[in-house]
Order: structure tokens, then sequence, then C-alpha cells
């Protein structure tokens, strides 16, 4: 009963992970139409990178490779490429956290920026190495485009869910 | 002085709190590195934990599609219902058009069936297929492929052909007992062997990761033009033979490309073709034939 009673008090603690876990799902969905359909926005590795500059304590490693691995199997990569371009994500925002207090929004948004470009590089990186072949580049650079545009929304919608923990 | 006390409780607090210890950092890269080797090396094992829980996200894949089809869906509806005399009379025309084509291929039929009993020619295969839903469709830059509610459980076998309506969509990439995986044609990883038509012109087309196939081994394509069908070959045993993959297009350099024939982010089902050797007839063991 007392175990019962610690997890559902710290609950809360989960939501980073819980949303991280929506996002990732939601950026699969077929929502965009067919022009767009294979520059989707990265909405799941957006959120991740959210929590890891405004509470780094809520999204440790452990969660970092759970997300990881999710990825990995939604998008049908190889396992474990999504954990390593994460982890490298964050070991590389927490080492510049030292450096600037990534509360606001401005700073959320640069890190938006370097974090996605970390990850597609990463991902692409391995993909081209794995598969030993080279493809259509350009679609990466419109899709890490979009999901630059699109990330104030899902760093307003993150934002809101950060407020409530704090009260 | 103020500002820099702050700076240094900042670090320290975040410090602390991230947990940032060298061993965990080492430990977390080295298990990424390890999943990793053991995806490229040893397939099978972590291809079956892939599985499993692709199974299990179905689920959640499938509920939140639901809301989401429904939406796009009224969307759609809305404007065939605004647009309906406009869409009738476009489809009238064109069943007009039908009826006096069905007219000529039942004729061609007629005279292709009598020229193949002259020869003595095999039957074509004919193919059986199941349908199935789309729950999920990744196509991301880098990666070319959707999820579909359907596994071995109801009897879809590995790198079977998925088609809608005769035109190709991909292959089964990933197995699970209750999902699967298609890789697109646009994928990277797409190769399929191709001809056209009454030009007797064969190229193997490739998936670059975008909405268009890219023409690999290039031999004479002085009759190729703008607009020419694409259609697979059944060479390789790969595909059925003659399914419609697109229509040649040239981009801005001149460089010829295949223009997918169908809109896949607009689908809702596809067809699973049995394409397994037992379905064909085939009694003999085959590389790179689906598994059973």
């Amino acid at each position: 009963m007392r175990i019962l009673n610690l997890i559902l008090s710290n609950i809360y603690l989960l939501i980073p992970l819980f949303l991280t876990i929506l996002f990732t799902f939601i950026s699969v969905l077929p929502f965009l139409p067919h022009e767009l359909s294979n520059i989707a926005p990265l909405l799941g590795i957006i959120t991740i990178i959210f929590w890891i500059v405004n509470k780094p304590d809520l999204m440790p490693w452990s969660s970092v490779l759970i997300i990881g691995i999710i990825y990995d199997v939604l998008s049908g990569l190889t396992l474990g490429i999504s954990c390593f371009s994460l982890l490298l994500v964050r070991y590389i925002i927490i080492k510049s956290l030292f450096k600037f207090d990534g509360s606001s929004n401005l700073y959320t948004f640069i890190y938006t920026i370097l974090g996605l470009f970390i990850w597609l590089i990463i991902i692409v990186i391995f993909r081209s190495l794995i598969q030993l072949e080279f493809f259509n580049y350009i679609d990466v650079v419109y899709q890490y485009l979009l999901s630059i545009s699109i990330s104030p929304i899902v760093i307003f919608i993150n934002k809101y869910f950060l407020n409530q923990l704090k009260t | 002085m103020a500002n820099i006390s702050n700076f240094k409780r900042v670090r320290s607090l975040i410090r602390e709190r991230t947990s940032n210890k060298k061993l965990l950092t080492i430990l977390a890269f080295v298990f990424a590195l390890l999943v990793i080797t053991s995806s490229v090396t040893n397939f099978h094992y972590t291809n079956s934990l892939k599985l499993k829980f692709l199974d299990f996200s179905s689920y959640i894949l499938k509920s939140l599609y639901m809301p989401l089809d429904t939406f796009k869906n009224s969307g759609e509806n809305i404007n065939n219902i605004i647009n309906t005399y406009t869409i009738n009379k476009k489809l009238m025309l064109e069943n007009e058009y039908l009826k006096s084509q069905l007219i000529e291929v039942k004729n061609i039929k007629a005279e292709n069936l009598e020229l193949r009993n002259m020869l003595s020619l095999k039957e074509e295969i004919n193919y059986s297929f199941i349908t199935a839903k789309i729950i999920s469709q990744n196509n991301t830059s880098y990666i070319h492929s959707m999820i579909l509610l359907g596994g071995i459980e109801n009897k879809i076998n590995l790198k079977s052909p998925v088609i809608y309506k005769n035109n190709l969509v991909g292959f089964i990439s990933d197995l699970g007992n209750k999902s699967s995986r298609v890789t697109l044609i646009t994928d990277v990883n797409s190769k399929i062997p191709a001809l056209i038509l009454n030009k007797k012109i064969k190229f193997i087309t490739s998936g670059n990761n975008s909405n268009f196939l890219e023409i690999l081994n290039y031999g004479d394509l002085t009759l190729l033009e703008e607009g020419d069908e694409v259609y697979t070959s059944g060479d390789g045993n790969r595909y059925p033979k003659g399914l419609l993959i697109g229509n040649v297009v040239k981009d801005y350099e001149g460089k010829y490309l295949i223009a997918t024939s169908i809109n896949i982010s607009k689908l809702n089902y596809v067809q699973v073709v049995d394409w397994s050797s037992k379905s064909r007839g085939i009694d003999i063991k085959i590389d790179n034939l689906p598994s059973e």
C-alpha cells in the first residue's frame, strides 16, 4: 500500500516521459498532406529537447533510452540508432546548459535548433553507413526547417505542462 | 558579482539534478552502441523484440488513428457534398469512356487467350490478397514505411508485395503477430525490376527517400518519354508482373525519374498479396521468396 501511494504521489514526475511518448506516437500518424508527408515535423524529438533543457532531472538517461527504443520501433530504424542520437543530444545540451540557464523560451528554441541538428546528422550518418547507400538529403534539410518552424507550438504546449508541474 | 554567484548556483543545481555522472553516461552510450551492434549482427534476436513491441504499439496507434481518420475524412466528405454536381458530371463522362474501353479489353482478352492456346502457354499466376488497415505512416526524410494492422495471425508473409488496386505500394519488411511494417517503394531499400509496355525497355527502379523513384542501370533510354507508364516486370520473383509503379517524369536537370502512381498518404487500406511459393504452385526452394 505504501509503495502504491509512493508511486501515485510521484506519478507527475513521469509527465515528461509520457508527453514525449505521446508526441512520438502522434508524429508517426498520417496527419500531413502528401506533399509534406515525407518531411513530417519531429514532434517527439522537439518534446524531449524541451524537457532536457527545462527539467533535465525529469528526463534522465533511462527515459532517453526508452524513448529512443520506441522511436526506433515506430519508425523502422535499426534498433539503437535513435537511442544513441538522443543520448548524444542530451549529453551536448546538458554540457552547454552549464553555460546558459535554459529556462527562457528563446533559449529553449535555440537548444531545439541545436538538438534537432545533432539528431538528424547522427541518424543520416548511421542510416547511410548501415545501408551503404546515399539518398535524397534535400528532404532532410526541409524536414529540419519544418521541425524548427513547428517547434514554437510544441514548446508552448510543453510549457503549459511545465507550469502545471511547478504549481 | 551577484550574477556570477547566481550563475554558479545554476551550474551546481543542474549538475546535481541531472546526475550527470561519468559512469552513467558511459554506460548509457555503451548500451546504445551494443544495441546497434546486436541489431546489425544478430538481426533475428533484436528483430523479434522489435516486433513484439510493434504489436503492442499497434493498439495505441489504432486508438490514436481513429479520431484523426474521422477528422480527415469529414473534411473530404464535406468537400464531396459541396461538389456533388461537378463530381457526378465528371464521373458520368468517365463511366462512358470506361464502358467503351471495356469492350476493347474484352476483345483483346479473347484474342490473347486464343493466341495463348495456340502456343500452349502456361497460364499466368493468379494471386489472392488480404486487405489490411494502415495505422501509421512514417514518411520521414530518412525512412519511408507504414504500419499495417495485420500480421502472422492474418496469414501475411514476410516480403509479400503490398498493392492498392493494381498499383504497387511496397513490401512487408517486418512481420509481427498482429501488425506488420511495409517498406514503401519510395524508400532507399526498395529496388524494383520494371518495364515499359510496348517499348521493351527494362530497368531497375530505386527509391531515394523522396516522392520520386530513380532509374538504375541505364541502358538505351532513347525511347523513354515523359508520361510513359512504368510497370513491374516480374523479374526476380519479388513482385507480380504488371503492377503499375508510376509515370516517367523529367526533373529540372532533364534526368528521368518516376512519379509514383498513387497518393499513399490518402490511403486507409492496402492489399497484401499472398506471394508465397506455395500459393504460386512452386514446390522447389528458391532464394528471395517470401517466407512461408
